[in-house]
């Protein structure tokens, strides 16, 4: 019985032992596909969130390296809204950017009663970035062309997808596609907007249009195009067109423009609130970041009781008691040697 | 035949209790579709309990009027291709019922690589093209029949009455390893602590929680192999060879992670041969069995072997690569959340090196004399756990479920290692602590990674 009681002290140790590796709210977002691009200044990214527990003191953000002369970023945490009350300042200095894809940490003083409560976040900085953070987009990847090594000039560019063969794989595996992406060098989207359009390429009938935004510079990161559900692309043919301000330079690989597709509708997610971009709320993409409260055992035993149910309870009786039968197996075991 | 280890009834009651309750433990604290491959599995054998054979299905069309492909998702064409008679709209039902029950058991919070979007219309839109459709339908066909009878509850409900086969399946390894044991050893100590790292193993307990057709795989492999230590433990009977050669066929229908079974019963055939004549005429039939394989690689299409020489290279060079003995070792000792959350290095690095140790000194028993072991069945587990990194090696996958049919000859070699040593008088002793290490691995492995990455980290 004594053992089975060490153990069980043991387990709560190991357990609470975790208290301090919990996030609040945490976008896992594996692997890392699409980042955001060069922060420019006078266009500050952001995130929204809403915080579980109280003790808010640092958000982690993911930043990819892209190059280029290191500045510092400028941290700004608001109450409520995109544009709200100004709650706390932190800044990372150039130095301490990191030499590859990692987490780099906002901290500020603890925000006593944060649970419940609307955040939101903002980077900045005084010149374009070295760094980009990660952009999660909310839907379902399938044909992802990665980070090509060649740029594509011109305002018009088009292509294709195209099911198997001629592909080796096919270009369009599911239904409802809903959005593309496709990797940027450069698009000044100040400068014009940026127009794809979806269509048939048999019929030439025009199925889908989108127009990217919000007004601003875009570079070394993905843009993304939305448009309404189109649920009948498994295994289709599209052919799509890219109209670009003047000067924009896509990135390409051996398969053609570097693109993602996303399908699947989206979807609310009640402790993260979307990106934002100049204070504009971008409701179907994240940034990839995580926020710390104060890790209380209090707040472990509240997510344990809250998501575990009735099976947990069952479960760590179980091996409590199985803690005992076997101590009583060993016991019995060793006074059988003995006799 | 030398005298059983565990003659003590209460013993082996204790034993078979203690197995239960942190078989249990596993089964209520995995979470739902927590099991590597479950959604798919479920979905074979769901099909299976709605009285669809697990073979004869209706295949692709090429030549069809529409392309089918356009219609159904790819895994929905491979599972029709599979079972008998299913229609279409019954496989994409399933498969929507299936998802909306993993959304809403937060399956998509805690697997990092799915993404958290809940809403998904097929199997493809969590893994493009990937289906247990391919696997051997042996597993589905005694799980399904075991579903059977409650086909027409909710997914929940059938996830939970199919879990519960896999605690069965745990409860008669348990049983099985203990009668190996009691054959391998005349030792109660060596014999406890084999039975105790076996059902005590974490990723083991764990199976108990999960549907997996390596569950049925590990089972019926420890029953060959305890079938094969039997033989050479001195029952010269005819039926135990062949039942031993009847459960290795069928394990063939399981998965062919359990091929190492014919290595056992070969090994046991030769080890219990009594003349040299005898000796070569088991080795010349091994060399037409292997043979009868060699035909079977060429004319079958398998995944499980290279199919060419130049394949069969890269796969050896993939297989001893350091990426591919990490990724066994982490996914054997403890991997969570569909292998995408892992233990801490330093607890790797302590595992394998008690690992590696424990193997060693098992293996210098087969050289020197360990008063209780049988050298024979020793040397059949060498055999086995050697043949099955073999297999893992060709596969070029370093998935520690597919270790797991040599789990019970590894306990046997690491009771040995451990308790083998010691003289008689101190080996209780030496079992204690080596039940203490065991718990301490079981605490580490549950309250320290199943549990936080199951219910504590969540993606949002």
């Amino acid at each position: 019985m004594a053992r089975a009681v060490v153990f069980a002290l043991l387990a709560l140790v190991v357990l609470f032992a975790w208290r301090g590796e919990v996030p609040d709210v945490e976008i896992r977002y594996l692997p890392r596909q699409t980042q955001t691009g060069r922060i420019f200044p006078d266009h500050p990214l952001g995130q929204g969130f809403v915080c579980e527990f109280d003790g808010l003191h640092a958000v982690d953000v993911a930043l990819a390296p892209l190059g280029g002369e290191r500045v510092d970023i400028e941290f700004t945490l608001r109450a409520d809204d995109p544009k709200g009350h100004e709650l706390r300042r932190a800044r990372v200095a150039a130095s301490e950017l990191p030499e590859s894809d990692d987490w780099v940490r906002f901290e500020f003083a603890p925000i006593e009663d944060s649970s419940g409560a609307r955040f939101y976040f903002e980077l900045s900085a005084a010149a374009p970035t070295s760094h980009s953070p990660w952009t999660r987009y909310r839907g379902v990847p399938y044909m992802i062309r990665p980070w090509g090594g060649r740029v594509v000039t011109g305002s018009a560019l088009e292509g294709e997808l195209l099911p198997a063969p001629p592909r080796a794989r096919t270009d369009l595996q599911h239904a409802d596609l809903r959005a593309l992406a496709f990797a940027v060098d450069g698009v000044d989207l100040a400068a014009g907007p940026a127009q794809l359009t979806l269509s048939d390429p048999r019929t030439g009938e025009v199925l889908r249009t989108s127009r990217a935004g919000p007004g601003a510079p875009h570079a070394s990161g993905w843009l993304f195009f939305e448009f309404e559900l189109l649920h009948d692309t498994r295994w289709r043919a599209l052919h799509y067109a890219l109209e670009l301000p003047q000067g924009s330079r896509l990135i390409a690989g051996d398969e053609g423009l570097s693109m993602v597709a996303f399908h699947s509708s989206a979807w609310s997610e009640p402790s993260v609130l979307g990106a934002t971009w100049r204070g504009e709320a971008l409701h179907d993409r994240d940034l990839v970041f995580r926020a710390w409260s104060e890790g209380s055992r209090a707040a472990l035993v509240t997510r344990l009781s809250e998501r575990g149910d009735r099976r947990f309870v069952y479960g760590s009786a179980a091996w409590l008691l199985s803690l005992v039968v076997l101590s009583s197996l060993l016991r019995r075991a060793r006074d059988r040697e003995s006799e | 035949m030398h005298p059983p280890a565990l003659t003590d009834r209460r013993l082996t009651r204790l034993v078979l209790v203690a197995a239960l309750l942190h078989g249990l433990a596993y089964f209520f604290i995995v979470a739902p579709w927590m099991g590597e491959d479950e959604p798919w599995q479920f979905e074979y054998a769901s099909h299976v309990a709605d009285g669809h054979w697990p073979w004869g299905g209706r295949p692709y069309d090429p030549r069809a009027e529409v392309d089918e492909r356009t219609l159904m998702s790819a895994s929905q064409i491979q599972m029709r291709e599979r079972v008998s008679g299913v229609d279409d709209g019954a496989l994409e039902r399933r498969q929507r019922a299936i998802l909306a029950s993993m959304a809403q058991h937060d399956y998509f919070r805690r697997v990092d690589w799915a993404g958290v979007c809940p809403d998904r219309s097929d199997f493809d839109q969590v893994e493009p093209f990937f289906t247990a459709a391919k696997q051997p339908p042996g597993y589905f066909a005694v799980l399904g029949l075991w579903m059977w009878p409650l086909s027409s509850a909710s997914i929940d409900t059938q996830l939970t009455w199919a879990r519960c086969s896999s605690f069965l399946l745990y409860l008669a390894s348990v049983w099985i390893v203990l009668q190996l044991a009691s054959v391998a050893f005349t030792d109660r100590s060596l014999a406890l602590a084999a039975v105790l790292a076996f059902a005590w193993f974490p990723m083991n307990a764990r199976q108990a929680g999960v549907i997996n057709n390596d569950v049925l795989a590990r089972t019926t492999a420890a029953l060959v192999l305890m079938l094969c230590a039997k033989r050479l433990a001195g029952d010269d009977r005819l039926r135990t060879l062949i039942f031993a050669a009847v459960f290795a066929a069928l394990s063939l229908l399981i998965k062919p992670t359990t091929t190492s079974v014919f290595v056992a019963l070969g090994v046991t055939v030769f080890l219990s041969a009594k003349s040299i004549a005898g000796r070569l005429a088991i080795a010349s039939s091994g060399l037409v069995l292997l043979a009868g394989a060699f035909y079977v690689w060429r004319t079958q299409q398998t995944t499980v072997l290279p199919r060419t020489v130049a394949a069969f290279f890269e796969r050896i060079e993939r297989g001893f690569s350091l990426e591919t003995f990490t990724a066994l070792g982490k996914g054997f000792l403890g991997g969570f959340n569909w292998l995408t959350r892992d233990l801490s290095t330093p607890t790797y690095l302590a595992l394998a090196a008690f690992l590696a140790l424990t193997m060693l000194s098992g293996f210098s028993a087969l050289f020197h004399t360990r008063k209780g072991v049988s050298r024979p069945v020793l040397a059949l587990c060498f055999s086995v756990v050697a043949f099955q990194l073999a297999l893992v090696v060709l596969r070029g996958v370093g998935h520690g479920r597919y270790v797991m049919p040599a789990l019970p000859a590894l306990s046997l070699i690491v009771a040995v290692g451990f308790i083998g040593p010691f003289s008689e008088f101190r080996r209780p002793t030496a079992l204690r602590v080596f039940a203490t290490l065991l718990c301490l691995y079981d605490v580490v492995f549950l309250w320290g990674g199943l549990v936080p990455n199951e219910y504590l980290v969540w993606s949002s």
